[in-house]
């Protein structure tokens, strides 16, 4: 009986998180890149709205506050700051009490709670949003992170043959370009026990080729103060290049 | 007056969280610190060590006192300053006295805190060139800084440590001991000349309203002004915290206490000398479209900009300049 009672305990002590208890629900959580319908990989040549060819050499983003909604609005929180490498993505193990969500919700960016007045220096030096775990996503001259750093070398001459050597970049934060995205789920049914596995996906061609393209040969530069109108083009073609797939 | 009482933390029979005497003029508001960081010796002292500290850049070469020079009220004389491998920012140095009570930091108040202040200069490639990681290793791998350290904040050097131990150091920097702070508060008639005199009720005028934008005590209203000096900012200013067009060319007001030490003016180092600044006063600035009303033609005579130069000298504090606490520690 302890024998059994044992191997149970270590069954259920296999997930990352919490076992998988009474009335919980196991989740497979990944947030991936994709380009032209492949797994995004940097240094990867991609086409422009206007042809031109580009690879990116930096892509990452903060996306915060994942979340599965229920119907009533109640929610129950995925992950709560990840600050995400697009080549190498990210993949999360977590139980969620089992149960029907309508839709998963999720910042991309900071919230404007924990962005511009706190103080990164508080959390502890592991956490995504500390001074060491933010180095290279924070603004130190305007206080808060950057959400999303897209930026790469590009062709702008259109010729085939050339070599890739004009630099671009996307740098885009502050408040008013957080973005909170939500998406219906097809299957809203999480049983208890059974194994949900959601992706979020972003298109990288859609970050330039979105409902506003950007021609790089025209707007290649923003670290928003410079440009803010054309951080915030970025920001909402970036924030349309996510699906979801379950 | 209570007696400066700053001391560099030799004493080793007092508790390392005993606090920094910090000697406040009573003209002065009191200073407002952070519950999580109120000045100790202890906390002052490794600020100072890492406010010098050249090693804290990523060629060795640049420490916070390289731009920041005590007896040049915490500037360096130089138009912008060179940072790591010699590379140059694009603004002036800005004084450090009286930071302690600026309500935001770097010239278009971007930065809310002392502390966060920073980690700017630490990360910027114009400036130290650091990434954190380095620094955090290179310090705890410093037996008197880390030792410090913990017996200040009781942690290892890192983030929090860093930002608030310069800070608390910086917070040190009090100025309010000039000629004129004598004759108006000490009631010491004898330390402003007759041409300082004239210059004082001059700037204090309604005809020139320079105590509009610079009132005492600290000579700053702490808010932003686009005062004419260009037509069309390269350096937009306030507009790059706001995004809002009728910010370009704003600047926080600068302090005018020590500023006969501090030249080049402006926050790009544009002019050279106080008589440079009160000629482009008198003239009116060039007339940029959202230029402050009160920047208008004064057309001082030249007895009137000298008087005003000799006024502007009396806001010098020799005693803050040549405080011996604000220097590096001799090893």
């Amino acid at each position: 009986m302890l024998i059994v009672s044992a191997l149970v305990l270590i069954f259920f002590s296999g997930c990352e998180t919490s076992p998988v208890g009474e009335g919980r629900s196991p989740i497979t959580l990944k947030i991936a890149a994709e380009g032209n319908g492949q797994p995004f990989r940097l240094g990867d040549v991609y086409h422009s709205p206007q042809g031109f060819r580009y690879r990116l050499e930096t892509y990452r983003s903060y996306i915060s506050m994942i979340e599965l909604v229920r119907e009533d609005g109640s929610a129950e929180l995925l992950r709560d700051f990840s600050l995400v490498d697009f080549d190498e993505g990210m993949e999360l193990r977590m139980n969620v009490p089992s149960g029907h969500y309508d839709s998963i919700r999720f910042v991309l960016g900071v919230p404007v709670a924990y962005n511009k007045h706190v103080d990164p220096s508080q959390y502890a030096n592991s956490h995504v949003l500390s001074v060491q775990g933010s180095e290279g996503m924070f603004w130190y001259w305007n206080s808060g992170y950057i959400f999303v750093k897209f930026d790469g070398k590009a062709d702008l001459e259109g010729l085939e043959g050339n070599a890739l050597l004009e630099p671009y970049a996307f740098h885009c934060g502050d408040d008013p370009l957080v973005r909170t995205l939500s998406f219906p789920l097809e299957n809203t049914w999480f049983p208890r026990g059974r194994q949900r596995e959601i992706t979020l996906v972003t298109q990288v061609e859609k970050c330039l080729d979105g409902d506003d393209p950007i021609d790089l040969n025209v707007d290649f530069i923003t670290h928003t103060t410079g440009d803010f109108a054309l951080a915030r083009r970025f920001m909402d073609n970036f924030a349309g290049s996510f699906i979801l797939r379950e | 007056m209570a007696l400066v009482l700053l001391q560099a933390c030799q004493t080793p029979d007092l508790p390392p969280d005993s606090p920094a005497h910090i000697h406040i003029p009573v003209w002065f508001p009191d200073p407002v610190y952070p519950d999580d960081n109120m000045p100790t010796r202890y906390r002052v002292e490794l600020g100072r060590r890492l406010f010098y500290s050249t090693s804290l850049s990523s060629d060795g070469t640049v420490s916070c006192g390289s731009c920041h020079v005590p007896s040049a009220a915490f500037t360096d004389g130089r138009r912008v300053s060179p940072g790591a491998h010699g590379r140059l920012g694009r603004r002036n140095a800005p004084t450090l006295a009286n930071v302690a009570w600026n309500p935001c930091y770097m010239m278009e108040c971007g930065v809310p805190t002392l502390e966060l202040q920073a980690l700017a200069p630490l990360a910027d490639s114009a400036e130290m060139d650091r990434t954190f990681s380095e620094i955090f290793r290179q310090l705890e791998e410093d037996p008197l800084i880390s030792r410090l350290s913990r017996a200040a904040y009781g942690r290892a050097p890192d983030a929090f440590v860093i930002t608030r131990a310069l800070a608390c150091f910086q917070r040190t920097f009090v100025s309010g001991d000039s000629g004129y702070d004598r004759y108006r508060f000490g009631g010491r008639a004898d330390q402003l000349s007759p041409e300082a005199v004239r210059g004082m009720e001059l700037f204090f005028s309604d005809r020139l309203a320079c105590a509009r934008c610079h009132p005492a005590p600290f000579f700053t209203d702490f808010d932003f002004h686009n005062i004419g000096l260009y037509a069309r900012y390269d350096d937009t200013g306030r507009e790059r915290v706001t995004y809002n067009p009728e910010d370009s060319g704003k600047f926080r007001t600068p302090t005018l206490r020590n500023i006969a030490l501090t030249a080049p003016y402006m926050h790009d180092g544009s002019l050279e000398s106080l008589e440079d600044v009160v000629t482009f006063y008198s003239e009116g600035g060039v007339g940029h479209r959202i230029q402050d009303p009160a920047i208008r033609p004064l057309n001082l005579t030249g007895a009137e900009q000298r008087d005003l130069v000799a006024f502007l000298h009396s806001l010098t504090d020799w005693n803050f300049v040549q405080n011996h606490t604000f220097l590096p520690l001799e090893e």
